[in-house]
């Protein structure tokens, strides 16, 4: 088991494209979107290295800026 | 800084090191936090030594794994650390609060078992073992911090009112009931973890450390009413009739607030005829003080 | 890993994020509870006499959660740890949903095993049995066992199904064993029964006096109302007597601990005193209180044939002689503060300081006291003491100066005592000893009159006449004395329904257990669980429990509390209102009353039970409707449904009428919607007015202006101060039994622990019954912490590890065990030795010893 937790700084205009595109992510889901554009997501799945892939797919959506893994736990 | 793109495959030093370029300050405490979910897995919290055990680097050190402590448990809570499961260094004894605590034997069969002195033999009062730490680690949803009556980590404590005392507080809120809080004390507390074991949150809110921050939970099938309440802005149900009452004159009731309230003067017990009374108080000084202008 | 944990995890991770980001989380809070679609609902808590009211949340026809109801003057949204998991009581895993019935080759068998049966064939083989004992072995042939966690109108239901329809006394509560001392004393000296204050004592005394009560435990809200005044009262004193020390001497300023039994000496030495220092209140005793002497060497209840009844010169007598003031003083004056401390061993300085504080007129003195006088062989005489003392200092029936008899179950006063479901009541405080309380009762029930059995057999000094033809006979039997005559094959059918008593009722290897498992007898027992009582029984009647039915119960103050069905009950299960009236489908007038019954009222002729009992145009009146709630949320009620009518309803409001129509006044409760709508009302209401003290001017409105107070109950308004001599215990430790055995509760679980054992977490915390042992007493036997021992009495023997180190610490010389364990029955142990006045059994004092294994 993995769970993570990222902040996903996005473009303010694009976020709520952002946010459906982490939401349609397997495991992953968005508990809260500023009007900045910050997002708190987590990620839970079985696979570690699943986890670590999305994470980079999540920088490479439309819109993002940037990510910051904050909260790992496995095992 | 803009996002990555053309990275379709992605193996494992590439994604830490974009994660490192993607992280800022923000990141760094993120990392401190992911190391810390990292040990969390490697030594459980839930993993305590038996009595008498010495440091952890010295216990280490003179443990042999030989086994002869869980042996001689009589409750048969120690056990050894198993490859890959338990966590702790494999083949050392442990146990765990929450489902088997120690139950404080006078004669601590486990200490003169051991052959090394990783358990130290001269622990010979159960009472002095040390093998953590109980802590209230969530007093939010501890239920007593909220007056309800549960105190289960105080019944259970075989060191009742030395390791853990029950503090008395008035509830503010309700006005009418007290709160019993329970407090640990380091210099009693032997951490054997009956108090863990005992406590009816799905997750402890006393545990025994030292062992990772973590946080107790509130039973997923009860409210606390004046939050619900509060939220609301009412009553959840319909709310309470008027409530009339039969009263002598001189008394109110106030049926949320302070209940009866007798505005006469006198007391209603009439003291007995026979009671000898004096003019004088019952404390000398207040006689001596008044002074003589009240003298008839 | 579970999923709890996992979403605990998943709530850390999201939370550190969020702070990372300086984000706030409105929405993701530690607690994961989802609220939507919950609708909110008020109950009374199942389990103690408290009476705190709780909110039930349902979903999805489950109760999800509840909350302790902030608009609840009792609670104010606050519960102890039962009541924090009393979502979890309908929900244990082995609920029964079938009647099941012992059987062998298809046909029901006493050494049968049991099959799962149709309701049909449960009531037609039940009804069979207890016709023919009915027909047999005259109005004892037959029995029932209910309880104070009964509903109001479970009671009621069952009080006319016994006592009109199968024209039998032989209808008992469980709170036989838990507040008839109580009920005793409150007839003997006020004439009237249950307490004249009421809670809001908890904040207006100034001193608290609890006797043979262990609050902090067994009434833990109220505990915490009485620890609140005693922070922030100044000058607030806590005196606390046990026969071994307790929680609540965590609290206690004077903390007394006395010899078993010895307590009747410590209340006439406080009465002594009183006297003496010339305290008490002489105008107070000239108009309000007479004095009365009761016969002693009174026995204990036990069986006849037992030689310390055949020693007893007075056995069971209870009948008063009036005395003067000069006469009674006399009889206490032997009671000296050096006698008192010689024989309960308290040191002279406890005894007088708690003296003290009764006799200081200034003070506000309320005393509280449960099984420690009740389950006592003279508890009856003990509760008086107490009242003795409050009557002579005249501190009675005012805020802050009460004499307070605690019950223990949510309904013991609601159901067992207001409804009066003992063998010699009936509702409203009437007794079936009077002719003319059965006759009154008899008219309300639309029924000829000599249908109730009187307690001697006789109506209009003539002979009632029984089914068989032959008289009826004396009438009365106890709840000690059913599993006797169980054992003795004299009672053949009896149907337990809402407690454990195989489990609950004393010497259960000698008495309990023979009389159930005697070849003659068939026992019925209705639980929601598989408990030891319904291991014991022939035919088990799966049973709706608390949230599953409409229910009301009545508890410690007087307060009468309503809910609705909240769910619908599991598989086949239903609850006991309607077992109750759906076996009285199932037998017929003709089956249990002799033709001249009959011929008074050809009406009845060739009816059902039902049909007279319940379908009598009274308790049948009110329609059945869709129940909705203020709010407009709309609830089921499965036995309106069932039987065509508003069955809760119309049974209240015929309950009622004994309350408002008869001779005797201050029973009065308020109409069946106005309780839907409050949290409680306590009774007398009169005019929608509820009252807090009894006997007093202002307060009750059954006292009149310039008549200050007024124990009405009594013809001449005057409470009894009655005598009561320190006698002995009944089997005292000796040389080979060298130890005193008293058994209790702890605060985690609920009496035998059938739901409260089902919560995990409350197992997990108190598991298994251990025995309470000083640490000296061990010692002296090579015993230590978790030995395991076994406890050895006259009568049986029971496995249990020592606990010296626990919450309660016995003196050298006693044990406490507590019995909610049904895997070590401490009942195997204790003696079926009784109050001989109030019947009531003594669980509090045998003699045991301890053998290591």
């Amino acid at each position: 088991m993995t769970i993570c937790s990222l902040v996903v700084y996005a473009r303010p205009e694009k976020a709520p494209v952002v946010e459906q595109a982490i939401t349609a992510m397997e495991g992953a889901e968005v508990h809260t979107a500023t009007k900045e554009g910050k997002l708190i997501v987590s990620l839970d799945h079985p696979d570690r290295t699943y986890c670590s892939e999305t994470i980079m797919a999540l920088n490479n959506i439309d819109g993002v800026v940037s990510t910051a893994l904050v909260y790992e736990y496995f095992e | 800084m803009p996002s990555s793109t053309g990275h379709k495959k992605l193996n494992r030093r590439k994604f830490l090191a974009d994660t490192a370029k993607t992280a800022c300050g923000v990141g760094l405490f993120g990392l401190a936090l992911g190391m810390y979910g990292k040990a969390a897995s490697s030594l459980p919290a839930t993993a305590i030594r038996p009595p008498g055990a010495l440091a952890e680097d010295k216990f280490l050190a003179a443990c042999t794994r030989c086994g002869l402590c869980v042996r001689d448990c009589p409750y048969q809570i120690l056990k050894l650390a198993e490859f890959g499961n338990d966590n702790a260094a494999t083949g050392t004894p442990f146990f765990t609060a929450r489902t088997g605590p120690c139950e404080m034997c006078e004669d601590i069969p486990c200490v003169p078992a051991c052959p090394t002195g990783a358990l130290n033999h001269s622990l010979i009062d159960i009472n002095k073992a040390r093998m953590g730490l109980a802590v209230v680690i969530d007093q939010e949803t501890c239920i007593a911090f909220q007056g309800l009556r549960c105190e289960i980590c105080y019944n259970v404590c075989p060191l009742r009112k030395e390791a853990l005392k029950l503090e008395y507080r008035p509830n503010k809120r309700s006005g009418h009931h007290a709160l019993f809080i329970p407090v640990v004390s380091s210099d009693a507390c032997t951490g054997c973890g009956l108090c863990e074991k005992a406590c009816i949150m799905e997750e402890a809110a006393v545990k025994v450390l030292p062992v990772h921050l973590a946080k107790g939970e509130l039973g997923k099938h009860y409210r606390l009413g004046w939050n619900q309440k509060g939220k609301q802005g009412k009553s959840l149900v319909t709310p309470d009739t008027e409530h009339r009452f039969n009263l002598p004159e001189g008394v109110e009731y106030d049926y949320y607030g302070k209940g009866l309230i007798d505005k006469r003067q006198t007391p209603l017990t009439q003291p007995g005829p026979q009671v000898e009374k004096t003019p004088f108080s019952s404390n000398p000084l207040d006689t001596l003080n008044k002074g003589f202008k009240e003298v008839k | 890993m579970s999923v709890s944990r996992r979403d605990f995890i998943k709530t850390n991770a999201i939370a550190a994020a969020a702070a990372s980001a300086g984000v706030s989380l409105p929405a993701v809070s530690t607690a994961v509870a989802d609220d939507s679609g919950i609708r909110w609902d008020k109950t009374a808590c199942r389990f103690c006499g408290t009476g705190c009211s709780v909110l039930v949340g349902v979903k999805d026809g489950k109760v999800v959660a509840t909350q302790g109801d902030p608009d609840a003057p009792v609670n104010r949204g606050l519960n102890c740890i039962k009541g924090y998991f009393l979502t979890k009581i309908m929900y244990g895993k082995d609920r029964l949903t079938k009647p099941l019935l012992r059987k062998k080759n298809g046909k029901y068998a006493k050494d049968g095993q049991f099959e799962e049966v149709s309701w049909d064939e449960a009531f037609k083989t039940m009804a069979e049995k207890w016709v023919a004992a009915r027909k047999a072995k005259g109005p004892k042939g037959v029995g029932m066992f209910g309880s104070g966690q009964w509903t109001i109108w479970e009671g009621y239901a069952a009080q006319k199904l016994v006592k009109a329809g199968f024209r039998s006394n032989s209808l008992e509560p469980n709170a036989r064993h838990c507040m008839a001392s109580a009920v005793g004393a409150f007839m003997r000296a006020f004439g009237i029964d249950e307490p004249m204050g009421c809670y809001d004592d908890l904040e207006h005394a100034d001193v608290f006096v609890l006797w043979g009560s262990n609050m902090a435990e067994m009434h833990p809200i109220l505990w915490s109302r009485m620890t609140n005044t005693r922070l922030t009262k100044p000058g607030c004193e806590v005196h606390v007597l046990s026969t071994f020390e307790h929680r609540c001497f965590e609290l206690a300023d004077n903390g007394i601990i006395f010899h078993p039994q010895t307590d009747l000496a410590i209340g006439n030495y406080i009465a002594n005193y009183i006297i003496q220092t010339k305290a008490y209140n002489k105008e107070f005793i000239d108009k309000n209180v007479n004095f009365k002497k009761t016969p002693t060497d009174i026995g204990y209840g036990l069986r006849g044939s037992d030689p310390r009844e055949k020693a007893a010169k007075n056995r069971n007598k209870g009948k008063l002689s009036k005395i003067s003031f000069e006469e009674y003083a006399a009889s206490v004056a032997e009671y000296t503060v050096e006698k008192a401390s010689e024989i309960s061993g308290v040191p002279v300085e406890n005894l007088e300081r708690l003296a003290k504080v009764y006799a200081d007129p200034n003070k506000k003195v309320t005393s509280y006291w449960t099984m420690g006088f009740n389950q006592h062989t003279r508890g009856v005489w003990m509760n008086g003491l107490v009242y003795n003392i409050h009557l002579l200092m005249g501190k009675i029936s005012e805020p802050g100066n009460s004499p307070f008899s605690l019950t223990g179950q949510p309904s013991a006063c609601g159901t067992a005592r207001e409804v009066g479901t003992f063998t010699h009541r009936l509702p409203a405080d009437y007794v079936t000893k009077k002719d003319s309380h059965c006759k009154f009762a008899e008219k309300i029930w639309k029924l000829p009159a000599g249908t109730i059995p009187r307690a001697n057999g006789k109506s209009d000094k003539a002979d009632q006449t029984d089914i068989s033809g032959k008289p009826m006979g004396k009438t009365l039997i106890h709840a000690v004395a059913m599993h006797r005559a169980l054992k003795d094959g004299k009672m053949n059918t009896f149907w337990v329904m809402c407690n454990n008593n195989l489990q609950a009722a004393a010497n259960f290897n000698e008495e309990s257990l023979p009389g159930w498992r005697n070849p003659d007898n068939f026992i019925t027992v209705s639980d929601p669980y598989p408990t030891i009582s319904a291991m014991g029984a022939d035919l088990i009647l799966p049973t709706a429990m608390w949230a599953e039915k409409e229910g009301a119960y009545g508890n410690s103050e007087r307060r009468t509390q309503f809910w609705r069905q909240q769910v619908k009950a599991p598989g086949d299960s239903h609850s006991d209102v309607w077992q109750i009236m759906e076996f009285s489908k199932y037998v017929k007038v003709e089956d249990v009353w002799p033709e001249d019954l009959i011929a008074k009222a050809p009406e009845y002729k060739g009816k059902t039970l039902y049909e007279v009992l319940y379908a009598n145009g009274q308790v049948d009146k009110f329609e059945k409707i869709q129940v909705t709630d203020g709010s407009g949320n709309k609830y089921d009620n499965d036995e309106s449904e069932h039987f065509g009518f508003y069955v809760q309803k119309g049974l209240f409001e015929e309950y009622r009428r004994f309350q408002w129509e008869g001779p005797k006044k201050g029973h009065e409760m308020a109409p069946y919607d106005d309780y839907h709508k409050a949290r409680g009302l306590r009774w007398p209401v009169i005019d929608g007015k509820e009252t807090l003290y009894r006997f007093r001017e202002g307060y009750d409105p059954h006292v009149k202006k310039g008549e200050g107070v007024k124990f009405y109950g009594k013809k001449d308004g005057r409470a009894n101060i009655i005598t009561a001599p320190y006698e002995p215990a009944a089997e005292p430790p000796d040389a080979e039994f060298d130890l005193w055995l008293s058994t209790g509760r702890v605060l985690e679980h609920w009496h035998s622990g059938s739901m409260t054992r089902r919560v995990p977490e409350l197992y997990r915390a108190v598991p298994n019954a251990v025995v309470f042992m000083n640490k000296k007493d061990a010692k002296k036997r090579r015993l230590r912490n978790g030995s395991e021992v076994k406890i050895i009495t006259r009568r049986g023997e029971i496995v249990s590890r020592v606990e010296t180190r626990g919450r309660n610490r016995p003196p050298e010389g006693l044990v406490f065990i507590p019995w909610f364990d049904a895997g070590r029955l401490v009942n195997k142990l204790t003696l079926d030795q009784t109050d001989p006045l109030s019947k009531e059994t003594d669980y509090k004092k045998c003699a045991c010893k301890i053998e290591k294994i």
